[in-house]
C-alpha cells in the first residue's frame, strides 16, 4: 500500500495532539507519517506561501518550524496527501465570540450590557467573518492554490467551565442559560461550516466526551495542559484555553479516523476481528 | 404708492427670473434655513428611500449623523446594508408614511410588541414594521420580538438625544391592520405574509390625518427631548404604485401634494420645524426631468448634488470628501450637458433603457416599495 503523509499545522494547540501522538497513538498503517509544524499563534501569521510551498517569512518562526519538524521550515505542499489546520484563530472562544460579535436572542439580551443583540442570521454573519480572517484560513487558502488535499481544521478546544465560576463571569446569567447556549454555539458552528465548506475543508468538532456545558471544556481536559514552549521546561497545572494530553489523545482519534476513511484505509492498522 | 404689490419684489419671486431663466445647479434663494445645525448638533434622520441618500450625503459631509444601532464591526458594509444596519440613524428601515412613524414612536415609549405584526413566509418570520431590515427574515416569532424590544429602546434613546430630526415624507397610501389600526411600510404579500381582505385594509391618508399625526409625533418625542428641531423633505421618488382606482400619476400628483401642503403647513405653523425644498429642486419643471434616472423614478447623483448644495450653502458645513465632491461636480457637469444637448435636438424626455433601469436597481437605496414593481403588468 502506498505510504499515506500527513501535515498538521498550527499553533499552541497542536502540542495536545503531539503529546497524544507521541505516547498515546493508535496503530497506524505501515508507512504512515505525520508532520508537524507549530509555533506560537503571534508566528503563525508569519507563514508565507512561495512557489509550491509554505515558507518561514521570520527567522523566529524558522526555528520553531524545525524545532517541531524535526528540522523543516519549509513546507513543501505537494509531498503530503492531506493536511490538518490546528487553531490558528480557528474555534469557538464563546466568551470572545459573544464579546467581538455579539449576542442573540432570546437569552443573550437583558444582561448583555454593551454587546449588541443580533439576529441569528446577522450573527452567523459576522462569525464567519470574524473566523474568515483567522490564520488557519490564510494557511488553508495558501494550501487550496497549490493542491486540492483533504484538509481537516480542528479549532482550538472550547475554554474551560472553570472559567464561568470565575469573575467576571460568575454574575453573567446568560452563561447559566444551557438553552441560549446551545443556540450560541449551534450558530458559531454553522458560521464555521460554511467557513470551512467555501475552501472544501471539513471540521473535526471537538470530542463530545470533552464537552460540559456547551461552549466550554470540561476541566478535567484542562489540567496539566501541555502547549507549545521550546525552552519551557515548566507547564501551568490549569490552562482555560488549552487542552491535556487525554484530550488530545481523544481529538488525534477522531483526526486519524477521519484521515483513514479519507485515504482509503491508509492510515489506521486494520485490526483483526 | 406702488402700482403693484409686486414691484420690487425679487428675482427670485418671479417664475420667469426665478425658474424660467435660472438653472437648477445654480439656483439662488431658493432656501433659506430656519434654524442653524451646528457641526456638533445630533442629526437623525428617517423617511422614505430618499431620506437614505441624504443621509448618507449629510454623514459624509461632516454632519453628526446619528446611529444608535451601529453596524457590528465586522460586517462589511455591503451585508450590513442588507441586514438594513448603517442606512437610518436606528434601524427602523424605511418610514413612508408620518403615522408610520407616530407609531414608531409610541412603541418606543411604551416597549409595546405584537406578534400579530409578525408576517411569515416560507418557514422565516419578518417584523410587518420594518420588515426588510432582515434579508431572510427571523427563526423565530420570538426572535423577532426579542429584536424589536432591543430596537424600540434603541430608538426611544435617539428620539430622546437628537437635537435635529431629518424625515422625509414619503407616501399617504399604506395598509393597515383592520383590527389594530396598524399601518405597514409594505402591502402585506410583498415581501411577507399574505394579504387578507379581511385582515388589511387599504388607507389612503387626508391632509388632517398627517397633519396631525405629525403634531401628535412631535408632542410625543419633545416631552423628553423639549428642544428637538425638525426639518421636513418631500420625497421626489413618485410611488411605484398606488393601489387607488386612479392613474398612477394622478394618484402620484395628489399624494406628494398633500404631503407637500402639511409639510408647508407645519414649517409656517412652528418655528422649530422647517421644510427643504428639495421636492422642488428635483420634481417640477425646474430641473425638466433632468435629474431623474431613465425610469423618471429614481434621483440620480447630480439631482442629490444639487439638492443638497442648497442644503450645505445654508447649512454651512462643507465636510465633505474631495472625491465625493469631485464625482457630483463631475455628475452634474454630465447631467447638464445630456439636458442641453436634448434641449438643442429638440427631444423630451430620455428614452427609457431597461438595462439601465436594472442596473439602476440594483444600486438603489433599499427600498421595499419598489418590490411591488415586481407585480406590475
Amino acid at each position: 500500500m502506498k505510504p499515506y503523509s500527513v501535515c498538521m499545522i498550527g499553533n499552541s494547540h497542536v502540542a495536545a495532539l503531539k503529546l497524544a501522538w507521541s505516547d498515546r497513538a493508535p496503530k497506524l498503517s505501515e508507512g504512515f507519517t505525520m508532520t508537524f509544524f507549530s509555533a506560537q499563534n503571534r508566528l503563525m501569521n508569519h507563514i508565507e506561501a512561495k512557489g509550491r510551498a509554505l515558507v518561514s517569512g521570520s527567522e523566529e518562526l524558522a526555528e520553531k518550524l524545525r524545532y517541531t519538524s524535526d528540522g523543516m521550515d519549509r513546507i513543501e505542499l505537494e509531498t503530503f496527501d492531506a493536511f490538518v489546520l490546528v487553531g490558528s484563530g480557528f474555534g469557538i472562544d464563546v466568551l470572545r465570540l459573544r464579546e467581538e460579535c455579539g449576542t442573540i436572542a432570546p437569552g443573550g439580551g437583558p444582561d448583555g450590557g454593551n454587546v449588541p443583540l443580533l439576529s441569528r442570521a446577522c450573527f452567523e454573519a459576522v462569525v464567519e467573518t470574524y473566523l474568515d480572517r483567522c490564520t488557519a484560513m490564510e494557511l488553508a487558502d495558501m494550501i487550496r492554490k497549490v493542491t486540492p488535499a483533504p484538509i481537516l481544521l480542528v479549532g482550538a478546544p472550547f475554554v474551560s467551565e472553570r472559567m464561568v465560576e470565575d469573575e467576571p463571569f460568575s454574575a453573567q446569567p446568560w452563561l447559566k442559560d444551557r438553552a441560549f447556549l446551545e443556540d450560541f454555539v449551534a450558530c458559531c458552528r454553522a458560521a464555521a461550516t460554511r467557513v470551512a465548506k467555501r475552501r472544501g475543508c471539513e471540521i473535526v468538532w471537538q470530542a463530545p466526551e470533552t464537552v460540559a456545558m456547551p461552549g466550554f471544556t470540561r476541566e478535567a481536559f484542562n489540567k496539566n495542559p501541555v502547549r507549545f514552549k521550546m525552552r519551557s521546561t515548566g507547564q501551568p497545572e490549569f490552562d482555560a484555553k488549552h487542552g491535556n494530553e487525554d484530550y488530545g489523545a481523544l481529538m488525534l482519534t477522531a483526526i486519524l479516523e477521519r484521515l483513514d476513511a479519507f485515504s482509503g484505509g491508509r492510515v489506521l492498522a486494520a485490526t483483526s476481528a | 404708492m406702488t402700482r403693484s404689490p409686486y414691484e420690487n419684489r425679487d428675482a427670485k419671486h418671479f417664475w420667469r427670473s426665478g425658474v424660467a431663466e435660472s438653472h437648477p445647479l445654480t439656483v439662488e434663494d431658493l432656501y433659506v434655513k430656519k434654524f442653524s445645525i451646528a457641526p456638533t448638533d445630533k442629526v437623525a434622520t428617517a423617511g422614505s428611500c430618499f431620506a437614505q441618500r441624504v443621509a448618507n450625503y449629510m454623514r459624509a459631509s461632516g454632519f453628526a449623523v446619528m446611529d444608535v444601532e451601529p453596524p457590528p464591526p465586522l460586517l462589511s458594509p455591503e451585508v450590513a446594508k442588507k441586514f438594513g444596519y448603517g442606512i437610518y440613524s436606528a434601524r427602523y428601515g424605511n418610514i413612508y408614511t408620518v403615522r408610520q412613524l407616530l407609531e414608531l414612536a409610541q412603541d418606543a415609549q411604551t416597549g409595546f410588541v405584537d406578534a400579530a405584526n409578525v408576517w411569515e413566509k416560507d418557514g422565516r418570520h419578518y417584523d410587518a414594521l420594518r420588515p426588510n431590515v432582515e434579508p431572510d427574515g427571523f427563526a423565530s416569532v420570538e426572535e423577532v420580538l426579542a429584536l424589536r424590544r432591543d430596537h424600540l429602546a434603541k430608538v426611544r434613546q435617539l428620539f430622546a438625544e437628537m437635537d435635529v430630526l431629518v424625515f422625509t415624507f414619503g407616501l399617504t397610501e399604506a395598509w393597515l391592520d383592520r383590527k389594530s389600526g396598524r399601518v405597514f411600510p409594505t402591502a402585506p404579500g410583498t415581501i411577507a405574509g399574505d394579504y387578507d381582505p379581511e385582515r388589511f385594509v387599504f388607507k389612503n391618508f387626508g391632509f388632517n390625518e398627517i397633519h396631525d399625526d405629525f403634531v401628535a409625533f412631535q408632542d410625543l418625542v419633545r416631552k423628553d427631548n423639549p428642544d428637538v428641531k425638525f426639518i421636513l423633505t418631500v420625497s421626489p421618488v413618485p410611488m411605484t404604485a398606488t393601489a387607488t382606482d386612479k392613474h398612477v400619476l394622478v394618484a402620484n400628483t395628489y399624494l406628494k401634494s398633500l404631503l407637500r401642503t402639511v409639510a408647508g403647513a407645519l414649517s409656517d405653523a412652528y418655528d422649530h420645524i422647517d421644510y427643504f425644498p428639495g421636492y422642488e429642486m428635483v420634481a417640477t419643471p425646474f430641473s425638466k426631468a433632468f435629474f431623474y434616472e431613465n425610469n423618471l423614478r429614481l434621483v440620480n447623483q447630480a439631482g442629490l448634488g444639487a439638492v443638497m448644495r442648497i442644503f450645505f450653502e445654508q447649512h454651512g458645513i462643507h465636510g465633505k470628501s474631495g472625491e465625493q465632491e469631485t464625482a457630483d461636480k463631475r455628475s452634474e457637469r454630465r447631467a447638464a450637458r445630456r439636458e442641453q444637448q436634448r434641449e438643442r435636438r429638440g427631444e423630451g424626455a430620455p428614452k427609457r433603457d431597461p438595462k439601465r433601469d436594472r442596473d439602476i436597481t440594483k444600486e438603489e437605496a433599499v427600498c421595499e416599495e419598489l418590490l411591488l414593481d415586481a407585480f406590475a403588468p
